[in-house]
């Protein structure tokens, strides 16, 4: 395997007292899906939170194709391929479904001030462009219909895909995405799993899945990795992690622990 | 339409000059608080990109316009003499787009310090900001310390009021209403997922005070150019709140809202002059109404950052 | 030497009172996370509250006594505890959902009410008035140091409030309640905390100490007008942020930094000028390198 697209070495990040993660090791390459699982509080969403410049390491290194990201900037980690959703779904409220993807395409850099300011054709010509791919954008998930809308009044499980949607419009190497069944019916949920895959291959890129629902993370991921207390307690295909006696104790507990 | 914004902008700036050329058939009194709605809007339409549209609550806005105001002062103060008539309007704009200038500068200094800083904590370094401002013209003779500078000329027409008033709203719609301007609007929703999105928060938030300072500072100038008369006091944080209430009025981010409050705001003192000493406990009490009832503004038509 | 002496009895007592008003904000923010624009008026109307009621007092307590000034003392801030908890009733609970902006927005629409309102012919008059002697001034002589007995007055009250204060918060039920609030306010109702009884019972605090604090105030100052509160005010508000928002010691430390520090400035030849600006200064290097205050502990968003 050639520059894998992510790589943790030994990442820490201690909170104070808290020790969050734990020397994670992390790989993940070209258009791989990867899981990561754990019990609530295993620092999941905190492992994202660091490869997307949240958080700094206290110690360890993070490389995205090679490049260290450490001390890089979110909004320039974003520029450089890392894009993600959120537990709790942030969209941009005062805005409409297609505006939301707008911003992202601007975070892209898709128009300068001195157009805007100037108005002339540059400036139509960018709008055009940028309003033209973000209802492409849109119509593949088939949420063109709701662009003038606002974002917070489509129903949930649409808003969940409007951020997968405006994460995609920034046009990324590896996306995150934090818990995105959640809340979901159990069709909703096949039909995400459909869609990660759609947006996988469609896409080329490679996804990180954060996720606690079991069906869909065995469902789609080529590898899981399982977190425990901020460590890595193991790693491998959907059929090992199934069988592997510390991930059962970890989510379950143990034999003696039933007992008590 | 092609290019209907220039267009606008062009026939608004027309039409303040010709209204200005034609200035002598219409009441002094009434010409004067003409002016001051022009110089009322740009602070307005200024602060509105700061608060309204990026969502940094600024309660130094005053603070700006006194930076403004003072600097074209002095410049005309010191150089008046020495130009000739022909060239007198020459200097007012150039003292002008100085004050505008220098104005600026103080917007990065605030700006800057100002990023990490939420909600209340902002509101009251602006502030901070603000008074130290005025503090520093208080004590500086240069400026003319308690005293402030007099004997300031005359220049401020209504032309030149309204058509700057005119460039206000039209460079602030330009930027917000565009893909560009989603920044804004995005860091003020939620800042976090903007940086996700490839936002760079900063940058916006020291552009929305540097442009909103900018501006604020060319109203100083004009003002000064128009009392004839600066005094420190005058920029003073209740002149700031008066500022941030036209905002909040015009419900925060709405252009066309807040560029009408703005002239209601300026109207309405006038109209009280009966009852002139009850106007300020009027004036607060209307402030504490209007959050009671109705917080987002009394102009709510209209989608954030759309002008007409 | 004796100079400094001198400075360190004086910004002390300033400082004292600084502290106290200060606690008022740092209590308002620990259970409403706002600050209290209006709090510095209250300051205010505690003088005035004063200089209307003890030329009412002194007939029958006799001038310039202890019985007077602490009758004085214990009305004005009961008048000033029940201005507190109504402002907050009409104004501030009403808006208790939204967003904090909001609800700042309408703290300085009640300042200015008050101020402007009270500047009024009618209601106390634009003009310096002269506040009454509570007590006999004395000058206590110790080597070149002159201190007035109205400092060390202030000095001893202060110390005596603020270990009351602790006292309350820290030892008694209320105090436990006003905690809890502080922390988590829907935690704290869960526990059977009646919430708005304990945000009632701390502006009323605040405010008592407040109107405490602009008595001692005037008690240094020529005189008092409607507009006496705005200065002292902002003063205590940057230091109860330079002792860390939300924090009750802090507030106590920030006052009384505070206060020392723009004494010595003042006292200060060239430097007297920028003794006001001093304060705001400080206000903005502590937001920028240390936010959270010298006690403080910055709060993080989660993600």
């Amino acid at each position: 395997m050639s520059v894998p697209m992510l790589e943790l070495d030994k990442v820490t990040i201690k909170f104070g007292g808290l020790t969050a993660v734990c020397e994670l090791d992390l790989r993940i390459g070209e258009r791989e899906l990867v899981g990561l699982i754990g019990p609530n509080g295993a620092g999941k969403t905190t492992a994202f939170n660091l490869i997307t410049g949240v958080y700094q390491p206290t110690s360890g290194n993070i490389a995205l194709c090679g490049e260290n990201t450490v001390g890089i900037k979110p909004h320039v980690l974003s520029l450089r391929g890392i894009s993600r959703t959120f537990q709790n779904i942030r969209l941009f409220a005062s805005m409409s479904v297609l505006d939301n993807v707008r911003t992202a395409m601007q975070g892209n850099r898709a128009q300068r001030v001195s157009d805007a300011l100037w108005r002339g054709r540059a400036f139509r010509e960018s709008e055009a462009r940028v309003e033209h791919e973000a209802l492409e954008l849109l119509k593949i998930f088939n949420l063109d219909r709701f662009a003038e809308a606002d974002g917070k009044s489509l129903p949930y499980g649409d808003q969940r895909r409007l951020e997968i949607v405006r994460a995609l419009a920034t046009k990324p190497k590896l996306l995150l995405l934090d818990e995105p069944a959640a809340g979901m019916n159990p069709t909703e949920k096949e039909q995400l799993m459909e869609l990660i895959r759609f947006v996988k291959d469609k896409f080329r890129i490679a996804v990180l899945l954060v996720e606690h629902d079991m069906k869909v993370v065995m469902g789609i991921c080529e590898r899981i990795y399982v977190l425990d207390y901020g460590r890595k307690i193991a790693e491998g295909t959907p059929e090992q992690i199934r069988c592997d006696p510390k991930v059962i104790a970890a989510y379950l507990g143990t034999e003696d622990e039933d007992d008590a | 339409m092609r290019g209907k914004e220039k267009i606008f902008l062009l026939v608004a700036i027309a039409a303040a000059v010709g209204l200005s050329m034609a200035s002598s058939i219409f009441n002094r009194y009434y010409l004067g608080i003409a002016v001051d709605v022009g110089i009322n809007i740009i602070l307005a339409v200024s602060l509105n990109l700061i608060n309204g549209h990026t969502g940094q609550f600024s309660l130094g806005h005053a603070g700006f316009m006194a930076v403004g105001g003072y600097t074209a002062a002095k410049l005309t103060l010191v150089f008046g003499a020495s130009v000739p008539p022909a060239m007198q309007p020459l200097l007012f704009l150039a003292a002008i787009l100085l004050g505008g200038t220098v104005a600026a500068v103080a917007g990065l200094a605030v700006g800057i310090p100002s990023l990490r800083l939420r909600g209340d904590y902002l509101a009251i370094v602006t502030l901070g900001f603000g008074e130290i401002i005025r503090v520093i013209f208080q004590t500086s003779e240069f400026f003319g310390a308690a005293t402030g500078l007099t004997g300031i000329t005359k220049m401020t027409t209504l032309g030149w009021a309204w058509a700057f008033a005119a460039i206000t709203v039209y460079v602030v719609a330009c930027i917000v209403n565009s893909t560009y301007g989603r920044g804004f609007i995005a860091v003020h929703d939620d800042e976090i997922a903007a940086s996700a999105m490839g936002i760079n928060p900063t940058r916006y938030k020291v552009t929305a005070f540097v442009i909103g300072a900018f501006f604020a500072g060319i109203a100083g100038a004009l003002y000064a150019h128009h009392k004839l008369v600066l005094k420190p006091d005058g920029f003073d944080f209740v002149k700031s709140i008066e500022i941030v209430v036209m905002v909040i009025l015009g419900g925060m981010g709405r252009t066309a809202g807040v560029i009408l409050a703005a002239i209601i705001l300026t109207i309405l003192p006038e109209l009280l002059r009966p009852v002139a000493e009850y106007r300020m406990i009027i004036y607060s009490l209307l402030i504490i109404a209007l959050m009671l009832t109705r917080p987002q503004g009394l102009f709510t038509f209209g989608k954030k950052g759309a002008v007409k | 030497m004796d100079w400094f002496l001198q400075q360190l009895i004086n910004g002390l007592a300033l400082g004292a009172i600084y502290a106290l008003i200060a606690l008022g904000y740092t209590m308002v923010y620990g259970v409403l996370r706002f600050i209290n624009f209006a709090h510095s008026d209250v300051l205010m109307l505690g003088a005035f509250a004063a200089f209307y009621i003890t030329p009412k007092i002194t007939p029958v307590l006799g001038p310039q006594s202890v019985p007077t000034a602490m009758l004085v003392i214990v009305l004005s801030a009961v008048i000033c505890a029940a201005i507190g908890m109504t402002i907050e009733f009409l104004a501030y609970r009403p808006l208790r959902s939204r967003p904090r902006l909001t609800v700042l927005i309408t703290a300085i629409g009640v300042s200015l009410f008050i101020e402007f309102a009270g500047q009024h012919e009618k209601v106390f008059g634009a003009a310096t008035k002269s506040f009454p002697t509570l007590l006999p001034k004395r000058e206590i002589v110790v080597g070149a140091l002159h201190i007035s007995s109205n400092d060390l007055v202030v000095l001893v009250l202060t110390g005596v409030l603020l270990f009351a204060m602790w006292f309350i918060v820290q030892r008694t039920k209320i105090g436990m309640a006003m905690r809890a609030v502080s922390f988590n306010e829907g935690a704290a109702a869960l526990m059977g905390v009646n919430v708005n009884r304990i945000i009632s019972f701390t502006f009323g605090l605040g405010s008592a100490l407040a109107a405490i604090a602009g008595i001692f105030y005037a008690m240094r100052a020529p005189g008092i007008e409607p507009l006496m509160g705005v200065q002292p005010g902002l003063r205590a508000f940057i230091a109860a942020v330079l002792g860390g928002i939300g924090n009750l010691p802090g507030a106590a430390l920030g006052g009384i930094v505070l206060g020392l520090v723009e004494t010595f400035f003042g006292g200060m030849p060239g430097l007297s000028n920028y003794r006001d600006g001093i304060a705001f200064a400080i206000l903005i290097l502590i937001l920028l390198f240390r936010p959270a205050g010298l006690l403080g502990k910055l709060q993080t968003e989660k993600v």
